[in-house]
């Protein structure tokens, strides 16, 4: 059973890593990409005024993207202090790099445990009402999670802005300036939707627990409410929580490049989206300081769960 | 059908505002004329009270760009192309992903599987950036060589083809679960072909599926083409303008326009001024938020049952009381 469940991760792990290899490259596929990269620094170093005469098509060049993904694996492999291409001149990309993705796994982590930390404390207050009464967290519920992640983020910093020409009392750091860091409300936006993410998936798994026998059983017993869903429901929705934390993860991701954006935090979703274009191994090997942490994360609380709830073998 | 989605509030609500929109959008450009922009406002005696850009007010009510033109009309001129770009990305993503999962259905497993191991990729890293990545050498850092066609097309499918590989893989889930009832075994047992058994066995419970999808597929690129335009990518189309002239070299200072006051255009044309006039970047962002809104509403309404139902009159049993007596009875050879 556990060799199933290792040879099964280990394919999955390089499939996956197959895969990043592939999109990483796949500029180098649609375009001419040396010949467009030499005109880029021709005009950067001012040696090309005029650009109306230059004009390309998407085409598929199968061997530079190959060719390029190989190159990729090099690099990677190699382990050498690689450099990047940014406004004219060739720039080393560690420490830089590193430093802004220790930021914003920093930002992402704390943010991804307060926002489990709510959502848990949320669905227990909205369990403990009469299920008659949930209507109106649940429509809450609804609107906050259809509205587009900028929407909320846009309207957070506005909103602080807002009450600090009115108060004079700044909440909290807006942007990041020299030396001082946004981290507080960074951190509070970006568990927000994560947070209503997990509040709706527990609730749903909450409810559908309420309605299975076992729990009518306790109740039976004379277990009393809180008891029951502490212990028994809760530990029961953890697994469909953890089959739903995937998604959420992705999502905070997204969230964390908006967030960025709009905060002005020079961090590592922004320098993938700043420099990747015209650097694609800094997006191939972003996608690798993703995919490491989160793919061994996932495996072992799998291996946990199931360990736990005695789930191996099928499948 | 259409009985039973009436009966459905949010998704008449969503459906509507959506319609309404759209409908505003084309009439707004088929029939009003835009007016002139004023820079500047004047009050009953001809002074300047205020210079473009006009924070909300009665007249504006949501305020208005650098150039003093309204947003409102703004926004419902560029409705048309946000959101009709985006049923059209999305139906392109179904059709192509239809097809593809059709295909993975017929595939053998271990080749689905493999397929299913690239396809988690997606799941190391938002949409955003692999489109971004991907659009950007096109219309931004190499724009020089791209004809205005490409940059338009070429957006469209990278949009259409990055989520394919995802939705294909749904698609064939689908199918299979289907595949696996009983009366597809009783159906081929009885001689339908592929086709037939998918026409007439598979097709009644994919389509809804398929619908319910599609519609979150257009709250999905509308998102996207809000980050997109967060990170400065037009997508209807750009506009340079050329600002000034530089005096001694005549070097033009140029800057990238929205062609068509599409809503992400807009957000990346404006996200400068997010400080200094928040309206400029709140009302676009705002646009996206209740058209996604909307969408969600109507894909919420289509997955529930049906919400509204006639309450049955509760009809008490009438109280007749019998009597039976020794007559009530009759005696049978």
């Amino acid at each position: 059973m556990a060799r199933s469940f290792f040879t099964k991760t280990a394919l999955q792990f390089l499939l996956t890593s197959i895969g990043i290899f592939l999109i990483g490259s796949l500029p180098y596929l649609l375009f001419n990409m040396k010949s467009q990269l030499e005109v880029l620094k021709m005009i950067e170093r001012n040696e090309l005024n005029n650009t109306l005469f230059l004009s390309d098509n998407i085409v598929t060049n199968v061997d530079a993207y190959f060719a390029n993904i190989i190159d990729t694996i090099g690099i990677i492999f190699s382990g050498n202090a690689t450099q990047y291409y940014a406004s004219g001149g060739q720039w080393p990309l560690f420490p830089k790099f590193w430093e802004a993705y220790i930021q914003s796994m920093q930002y992402l982590v704390v943010s991804l445990f307060v926002a489990l930390v709510f959502a848990i404390l949320l669905t227990i207050l909205t369990m403990l009402l009469p299920s008659n009464k949930r209507g109106i967290p649940k429509a809450f519920l609804f609107i906050m999670e259809s509205l587009p992640d900028i929407f909320i983020i846009l309207i957070t910093q506005i909103a602080i802005i807002w009450i600090y020409k009115k108060t004079e009392i700044l909440l909290f750091n807006i942007t990041s300036g020299f030396g001082e860091q946004a981290i507080l409300l960074p951190v509070l936006v970006l568990s927000l939707l994560p947070a209503l993410y997990i509040y709706k998936y527990l609730l749903l798994s909450f409810e559908d627990e309420e309605k299975l026998l076992y729990v009518e059983l306790a109740r039976g017993k004379g277990l009393n409410r809180s008891r029951i869903l502490l212990i028994h429901i809760f530990r029961n929705s953890i697994f469909t929580l953890f089959n739903h934390f995937k998604g959420i993860f992705l999502f905070a991701l997204a969230n964390l490049l908006m967030l960025e954006v709009i905060f002005d935090i020079s961090g590592f979703m922004t320098f993938i989206f700043e420099h990747g274009v015209l650097n694609n191994e800094i997006v191939t090997m972003g996608l690798f300081m993703i995919f490491l942490p989160s793919f061994l994360f996932f495996t072992i609380m799998q291996w946990l769960l199931n360990k736990s709830f005695n789930v191996m073998g099928d499948s | 059908m259409m009985k039973k989605l009436l009966r459905k509030p949010m998704v008449i609500a969503g459906a509507l505002f959506i319609l309404l929109l759209l409908v505003g959008s084309f009439l707004y450009s088929a029939l009003v004329e835009p007016p002139q922009p004023e820079k500047m406002l004047y009050d009953g005696n001809g002074d300047v009270v205020a210079l473009a850009p006009f924070p909300p007010s009665a007249t504006f009510p949501l305020g208005s760009d650098i150039d003093g033109n309204n947003f409102m009309l703004k926004l419902l001129e560029g409705a048309k192309f946000t959101i009709g770009l985006s049923i059209i990305v999305a139906l392109g993503r179904m059709v192509l992903s239809f097809i593809g999962g059709y295909l993975l259905f017929l595939l053998p497993a271990s080749f689905r599987k493999f397929l299913a191991g690239l396809a988690d990729t997606f799941h190391y890293a938002p949409v955003t950036i692999f489109t971004y990545v991907l659009i950007a050498p096109v219309v931004m850092t190499f724009s020089w060589s791209y004809s205005t066609p490409t940059k338009i097309i070429f957006p469209m499918l990278v949009l259409m083809l990055i989520s394919v590989p995802v939705l294909s893989l749904y698609v064939q889930k689908e199918l299979d679960l289907i595949a696996q009832k009983e009366f597809i075994d009783s159906a081929k047992v009885m001689g339908g072909s592929h086709f037939h058994i998918f026409k007439a066995h598979m097709a009644p419970f994919l389509n809804p599926k398929l619908l319910i999808i599609f519609i979150q597929q257009v709250g999905q690129v509308l998102i996207v083409f809000a980050h997109l335009g967060l990170l400065r990518v037009f997508i209807g189309g750009t506009d340079v303008r050329v600002l000034e002239y530089d005096i001694t070299t005549g070097e033009a200072t140029t800057a990238a326009f929205t062609m068509s006051n599409e809503w992400a255009g807009l957000i990346a044309q404006n996200f400068q001024y997010v400080n200094s006039f928040p309206w400029m970047i709140l009302a676009p962002v705002t646009a996206f938020a209740l058209t996604i809104l909307a969408i969600n509403g109507i894909v919420y309404g289509l997955k529930s049952g049906p919400t509204y139902k006639r309450k049955r009159k509760k009809t008490k049993a009438p109280n007749v009381s019998y009597t039976v007596n020794a007559e009530s009875f009759e005696l049978r050879n």
